[in-house]
């Protein structure tokens, strides 16, 4: 599935293995406003364009069976458990069964997967008629329960573990149906499967599609307590042949799959490579099949030239942003905030960093059409005047501009964090606001400095959340923890509208709330700067085919579609 | 009551005619050319590393050793090829390469230098008191060097950096406040006291091979006749030391230090090769050879990654070269060989 | 002589102990551990209370470092802090051969890149070829490793369009297929021994051209003795001695070195594995690992002074 190879290339691109956390809703591409393009369907978009391109087309010659794929990975994944751990998550799409798949373009949930059937009567109740024939791994992969069916019951157990593990991401939905708060999750007959919430939550259905919602059987939740970080028994397209997290990971066809012939490959193999030039170095002499190392603009053209290699270019739902500690002085004084917004100058960030292919992000980013603020909108609130900036400093007090500390997280294998960071400082610095710059280890970074607060600014990337929920809520005073925010920033009225579209089922009156909410936000120069987003690449060999990348962005997403990976076929020589 | 002392005339006769100074500096480069390449090197980096900012003014041109800030974002020149405006080219971030290799060689030299002294220093005191007194004195220190040097020296200096440069580490807010080592920049170098904290780190990896070797030609220089003397009549333990050991240790320190100076140099190298040295935007030679300019050579942008390689090759070669020539000049039977010094446990 | 090597060898247990015992105090020290740093987003002080209490992170400090100690004893080095759930020991298992393997053919390569030139510069001084050695035993030892590693890596392919066969293929043990394992291996290993093997290199030119000095070579030239005699079986045995010092002496630099090979390389082996867990805060990886390489520190010390010995036999050991 589109998404899931998008989600693939998250997980071994520009993020770390902490930076994974918190993610909900973290699948698929952001509905693509701006041109997904491939190197075959030709031109590259421009930099204005609102109404979605199709994709590279459907990929040509049928699929046939056989052939494997060696994958190059940037991170190591510390462990495979999808409801614990958060570095392998693009593994388990790949070898336990979901409930269903989700189009965000359509916002749709795509039922190729273990539901066939889907009803939600009311925004309190789920009801989904389950598929039959989903078996479970034969012997000895699939371990007590090698060969069975999947039911009802192994959907609850695994709703019930997801939902009460202690480091799992994000537990605002699972809060509302555990037994414990008053939810109920029935199982009337081997096929049917209902949750009961106790208030609405409209996330949760684009959420139940992202790969934390794994379902395993639950005679194998039972035999192993100790959890399944570094062994998997699932029932999706692949099977765990070899797990060596920081090495090599091997997956082997599942022969009993439901959608027998597919999957088509025999195995996929991941290599991890933790030097990002090695990895690109691997790619480029055929030892990889599948790109796994971050990608510039001046990289994937030069793969492009050579004419050996497919490159499709896709949204980027990553957005770096400043966070800022309203609370403390100066950042308490909406001027100095002005001051801030005015002195930053994206389009420099476009034309340095980003390889002059970028659009601005609002609070909600820009691949995500149906809910971020239109680009001109954006464009003409976000000004450069760095005179105007000097000007409101002086107001503030502040006429020699002020210092402070900014934190930033180290981030392996993807430098354009430091480097937007020097170039905000470069431009920061023009007004005589003097930054320092700190880089963090990333685990300390998000435990030492992000969680308690402990920053005056601080830059980083938030999640590539795909839907509009988790984004506001940074604004919201429970922060994006639902714990609290860590800027302090507090706005009441804000809470209200971030909570009413949360629940709010008809769409059109949702989009109203989430427009309103951003256009409150905006002059607020605060908590958070958002900058700019820009794309990704993904690269693989031409005798690699993966015919549902990007699909459902157009009307071709071919009826038959399977979950992630079920598609890939190879040219076998 | 002076008494004479005859001087045969033979040997007053033979007392050889020493050419000036200038002509015996001329022969002895003649004989040690690699020697000579050496030096150039060595006096290279430290006139980059002094002058790096400083005006020149030639013909009323205002210019710096370093032509451009190595921070300055030039947007016009991102990822430019060596060029008349940019002789080493410019980085994905605009930045001049020859400038940033030239207040590497800045930052290489402060670190280098600190880190010698402070690790050359405390490991011969040491490994004074140790080879001197003896006995139970001499086992604590050794057996804890035993224990310094069982670890490798990356995790030595990592577990340093990371105990004493974090930001709430009572140790890192005692140098920040109570010593004048400032926190910001200092000298044209971004994070002073982070690089101080590294420079530190590096010097306690090298204080106890320091203090092994030292401890082993002390042991050798107590075996002497005149140091019984000294003590039959009457010097005291400071006294000894100050005026006998010390003195004849210090020919084997200098040696020491001048061998890992370079050491110290490829060591900080190595842990900014790994993104754990030098904080980001400082521009190190090793920091310079991480990840994205690696990438972007294999997409065929050379330059910002073979210049810092070079010049750090270049350094620890002209090091290497120049201790050779000394040691060539100053004894021969020492050539190449470190002498029996460290031989482990 | 056994008696020699008991005593050293029990040296051991207090050094492994105050490795140990350092690198888990320093662990206290250092602010943050593993339960905080891998909470994630969804963290709040009970969740990283409960996360420490479930690995075992709240015990008094005694209780932590005696149970490790008494695991140790019975083979068990605890889990990764970070790595969910896997067994230090099973890290080890899957790493320690790689450097193994990458210290061991370093260790060879240098010495047979090493020796011979330094010996045929000692027996031939003067000529073009002592020169040529002497000038590229000096371009080798100032070259860093990691820096030549990148270049082979960036000019294999742009020259020869290769990359290590590990890059597509994981690392594969030399038992399950010798040529490719070597195919492997030879590169990293090259890189690290270049630059021990110019220092070997030099230090057997000058050591041999001391002992072909003496008084003993010139009666075996005397007696009419071939040069390969002389040199092998006469003056050889007694240039090693020093050289046999500085290799013992490059144990610690090579385990240094491989850090930042086996990344380049893609091997993944011990090296890098020490460094990541001290920035991730895992204790027992940490704790191990410095054991581990405090193990191969003395006994290559241990191993050297053998050598030593059965090399000069003036030196006898009670």
């Amino acid at each position: 599935m589109a998404e899931s190879t998008y989600w693939n290339r998250f997980w071994r691109r520009r993020i770390s293995r902490r930076a994974l956390l918190g993610a909900s809703g973290v699948t698929a591409l952001g509905a693509a406003s701006a041109a997904v393009v491939g190197c075959n369907s030709g031109g590259s978009g421009g930099s204005t364009q609102t109404t979605p391109r199709t994709g590279s087309p459907v990929a040509a010659g049928t699929p046939r069976p056989g052939g494997s794929i060696t994958q190059g990975r940037l991170l190591e994944a510390l462990g495979i458990d999808p409801h614990i751990d958060l570095t392998g998550l693009d593994i388990d799409m790949l070898m336990y069964t979901y409930l269903y798949s989700w189009r965000p373009s359509v916002e749709q949930a795509i039922l190729n997967n273990f539901v066939t059937e889907m009803e939600l009567p009311d925004p309190l109740h789920l009801n989904f008629t389950l598929r039959q024939g989903i078996k479970v791994w034969p012997a000895p992969y699939g371990g007590p329960a090698a060969g069975e069916e999947l039911t009802s019951e192994d959907c609850k157990q695994s709703f019930l573990r997801r939902g009460t593990a202690l480091t799992a991401p994000d537990k605002r939905y699972p809060q509302r149906f555990l037994p414990e708060n008053g939810g109920r999750l029935d199982t009337p007959d081997p096929y049917t499967f209902n949750i009961v919430l106790t208030r609405p939550f409209i996330p949760a259905l684009q959420d139940m599609a992202n790969p934390t919602w794994a379902i395993m059987p639950a005679k194998v939740l039972d035999a192993y307590p100790a959890g399944f970080s570094q062994v998997a028994f699932g029932s999706g397209p692949f099977m765990m042949e070899e797990f060596r997290g920081s090495e090599r990971i091997v997956l082997k066809r599942h022969p009993d799959f439901f959608l027998n012939p597919r999957p088509w490959l025999d195995e996929i193999k991941m290599i991890v490579i933790t030097e990002s030039s090695s990895l690109l170095a691997a790619f480029r002499s055929g030892q990889h099949d599948v790109n796994g190392a971050v990608l510039t603009k001046a990289d994937a053209e030069d793969l492009m030239e050579s004419g050996d290699f497919d490159v499709d270019r896709y949204p980027s739902l990553f957005y770096p942003v400043i966070h800022l500690k309203v609370l403390r002085p100066p950042f308490n004084d909406i001027r100095v905030r002005e001051a801030i917004d005015l002195a930053l100058d994206r389009d420099d960030i476009i034309n340095v960093i980003q390889d002059g292919e970028a659009f601005y992000n609002g609070p909600i980013q820009w691949p995500q059409v149906k809910w971020a603020l239109p680009q001109d909108e954006l464009r003409s609130f976000y000004r450069h005047d760095p005179e105007r900036a000097k000007q409101l400093l002086a107001e503030a007090g502040l006429p020699d501009g002020f210092r402070s500390k900014m934190k930033l997280p180290k981030i392996l294998g993807a430098t354009f964090v430091a480097d937007t960071a020097i170039l905000i400082k470069d431009q920061l610095g023009r007004v005589g606001i003097d930054i320092q710059l700190d880089e963090v280890e990333l685990g300390t970074f998000i435990n030492s400095t992000i969680l308690p607060g402990n920053f005056d600014m601080a830059f980083f990337p938030n999640l590539p959340y795909s839907e509009p929920d988790r984004p506001l809520s940074f604004y919201h005073s429970k922060g994006v923890t639902g714990t609290g925010n860590w800027t302090n920033y507090n706005n009441p009225e804000l809470d209200v509208l971030i909570d009413a579209q949360a629940e709010e089922f008809d769409e059109g009156k949702r989009r109203e709330i989430v427009l309103q909410a951003q256009r409150m936000i905006l002059p607020e120069h605060g908590p958070q700067l958002t900058l700019t987003g820009d794309f990704g690449y993904y690269a693989r060999w031409k005798h690699v085919h993966v015919p549902t990348l990007f699909a459902d962005l157009g009307p071709e997403l071919p009826p038959d579609a399977g979950p992630l990976g079920a598609d890939i076929w190879v040219d076998t020589e | 009551m002076a008494r004479e002392v005859a001087v045969p005339l033979e040997l007053e006769e033979a007392r050889i005619e020493r050419p000036p100074l200038g002509r015996r500096l001329f022969n002895l480069a003649r004989q040690h050319p690699l020697g000579v390449f050496g030096l150039f090197t060595v006096g290279l980096l430290f006139f980059a590393g002094i002058f790096a900012e400083t005006p020149v003014s030639i013909f009323g041109v205002n210019l710096s050793v370093a032509p451009y800030d190595p921070q300055a974002i030039d947007r016009e020149a991102l990822l430019k090829g060596p060029s008349l405006s940019h002789l080493f080219g410019t980085d994905r971030l605009g930045r001049d390469v020859l400038s940033r290799t030239i207040f590497g060689a800045r930052i290489s030299l402060m670190i280098g230098m600190v880190s010698i002294f402070f690790g050359v220093t405390i490991g011969t005191f040491l490994g004074v008191i140790s080879g001197y007194f003896g006995r139970f004195v001499d086992s604590l220190i050794q057996r804890s060097v035993d224990v310094f040097l069982a670890f490798p020296a990356i995790v030595l200096m990592l577990a340093i950096v990371t105990v004493i440069g974090d930001e709430d580490s009572a140790a890192r807010r005692f140098l920040a406040e109570d010593t004048p080592v400032p926190e910001g920049s200092f000298l044209g170098v971004p994070f002073f006291l982070d690089i101080f904290i590294l420079s530190l780190a590096i010097g306690v990896a090298v204080i106890a091979s320091v203090a092994r070797v030292t401890r082993g030609a002390v042991l050798s220089i107590k075996e002497n006749v005149y140091i019984e003397a000294a003590r039959a009549l009457g010097a005291s333990d400071a006294r000894i030391m100050r005026h006998h050991i010390f003195p004849n240790v210090v020919a084997l320190v200098v040696v020491l230090a001048s061998i890992t100076l370079p050491l110290a140099i490829l060591a900080e190298a190595a842990i900014s090769f790994l993104a754990i040295g030098v904080p980001a935007p400082t521009p190190s030679w090793g920091a310079d050879l991480t990840g994205q300019n690696r990438e972007t050579a294999l997409s065929g942008s050379w330059w910002p990654v073979f210049f810092p390689g070079l010049a750090l090759s270049l350094v620890v070669l002209g090091f290497n070269m120049l201790g050779d020539a000394f040691r060539d000049i100053s004894d021969p039977r020492l050539r190449g060989a470190l002498g029996s010094g460290g031989r482990g446990l | 002589m056994r008696n020699y090597i008991i005593r050293r060898l029990m040296l051991l247990v207090p050094i492994m102990l105050g490795v140990s015992f350092l690198t888990f105090a320093m662990f206290r020290i250092i602010p943050g551990d593993a339960a905080v740093l891998t909470c994630g987003f969804g963290c709040t002080e009970e969740v990283v209370e409960d996360l420490r209490h479930d690995r075992g992170l709240d015990r008094p400090w005694y209780e932590q470092y005696g149970d490790w100690v008494w695991g140790v004893v019975q083979g068990d080095f605890g889990e990764s802090l970070t790595e969910s759930d896997l067994p230090v020991s099973t890290g080890l298992e899957r790493r320690l051969p790689v450097t193994a393997e990458i210290l061991i053919m370093a260790m060879i390569l240098s010495l047979v890149l090493g020796v011979p030139p330094g010996v045929l510069s000692a027996i031939r001084p003067g000529t073009p070829l002592d020169f040529i050695a002497r000038v590229a035993s000096v371009l080798w030892l100032s070259i860093p490793s990691f820096w030549l590693g990148i270049l082979v890596i960036t000019f294999g392919l742009a020259w020869f369009g290769w990359t290590p066969p590990q890059f597509g293929l994981g690392y594969v043990p030399f038992f399950d297929d010798p040529w490719v394992n070597l195919q492997q291996f030879f590169f990293p290993s090259l890189v690290l021994a270049l630059a021990i093997a110019a220092a070997i290199m030099r230090l057997t030119r000058s050591s041999m051209l001391e002992v072909l000095r003496n008084d003993y070579i010139r009666t075996a030239w005397s007696k009419g003795l071939r040069e390969r005699t002389v040199v092998t079986r006469h003056a050889l045995k007694n240039a090693l001695i020093p050289v046999v010092t500085i290799v013992g002496l490059q144990v610690g630099a090579l385990i240094g070195g491989a850090v930042l090979v086996e990344r380049v390389f893609a091997l993944n082996g011990v090296g890098f594995w020490v460094v990541e867990s001290v920035i991730r805060r895992d204790i027992f990886v940490v704790m191990s690992l410095t054991l581990i390489f405090a193990i191969v520190y003395v006994v290559a010390n241990l191993l050297v002074d053998i050598a030593y010995g059965w090399l000069d036999p003036r030196i006898r050991y009670a």
